[in-house]
């Protein structure tokens, strides 16, 4: 599947940009997948979710705000933390204070521990530890960086990614 | 090489989030700073989390609710960060009431006799309902 890095403009702010991953074939970011799937069943807790990432702007991607070592070993996949009460787990790359690049998720049931028990949050958290690994692979061929307010990416933004569904 | 992502807006996210209130926006946003100054207060203290945790006998768990920004925090938990930390989470500084009872202005004019002074006119005031006594004078 064809994809690219696209900058969102409703939470991007001055201490931190907020970036998806836009999915060519379906004309859709993996966040607004997210939330058209859980907006009927939890939109109060989407509604915190997006108070939360404009706030995110607004301060910062601070790491407390998130929970950490979601993905493998330094990759930076992460999960925002949002109401200790809520059924959702939103999955995201943090790339420092600056900036946070926001994928997919799903229902998670207190029921279950490890997200390998659910094949929805499986794929979604897999997904982005791909696009870690293909981002980090770019960085270090300097065919992608950071650019010197660290608040944006810059180079090819461009990725050719299996999902699985 | 150059090319830097596009901005993307959203029509989906945009309907949802012009339902949100400024109130609303405003108290996760107090929510979220409060946690930064805690954590930073942590930070600047020396401590890891673990051993904040430890120092405050509270679980290690517990300590990440309270830094997710997400946390409604009692008075007597702000009372204990405060006092480990070092920090003013809680004002509870009084401050001191200023009370006016009387205002007596008086005007002194050089080139004008003191008999054409239209003092009402010039001070056009109204008497507070907080103040006792107001009066006008010429010398």
């Amino acid at each position: 599947m064809n994809c690219e890095i696209v900058k969102l403009e409703e939470f991007s702010g001055n201490e931190a940009s907020v970036y998806s991953i836009y999915i060519e074939e379906k004309e859709i970011t993996l966040y607004d997948r997210f939330v058209i799937e859980n907006k009927e069943r939890f939109l109060p807790e989407i509604t915190d979710i997006n108070k939360r990432l404009i706030n995110i702007g607004k301060i910062g991607a601070k790491e407390h705000f998130f929970k950490l070592n979601e993905g493998s070993p330094s990759d930076g996949v992460c999960a925002l933390y949002d109401n200790p009460n809520s059924n959702l787990r939103l999955y995201c790359i943090r790339y420092g204070t600056s900036i946070v690049l926001i994928g997919g998720g799903g229902y998670k049931p207190k029921t279950i521990s490890a997200l390998q028990e659910d094949k929805k949050l499986t794929d979604e958290n897999y997904f982005l530890r791909e696009l870690s690994k293909e981002i980090k692979q770019r960085m270090s061929d300097k065919e992608l960086k950071f650019t010197t307010d660290y608040l944006d990416f810059e180079g090819d933004i461009n990725f050719k990614l299996n999902e699985d569904e | 090489m150059n090319n830097k992502p596009r901005t993307y807006k959203s029509p989906i996210l945009s309907d949802l989030i012009a339902t949100i209130s400024k109130e609303e926006l405003e108290s996760t946003e107090s929510k979220m700073r409060l946690a930064v100054k805690i954590a930073d207060a942590i930070k600047a203290k020396g401590y890891g989390k673990t051993e904040f945790a430890k120092i405050i006998k509270k679980h290690n768990s517990e300590i990440s609710k309270w830094l997710s920004g997400t946390h409604n925090f009692t008075h007597d938990t702000l009372i204990l960060l405060q006092k480990e930390l070092d920090i003013n989470l809680v004002n509870s500084e009084i401050i001191e009431k200023v009370e006016i009872r009387n205002i007596h202005i008086v005007a002194k004019s050089s080139n004008t006799p003191r008999t054409n002074f239209n003092l009402s006119g010039i001070f056009n005031f109204k008497k507070p309902d907080y103040v006792n006594t107001y009066s006008l004078a010429t010398i």
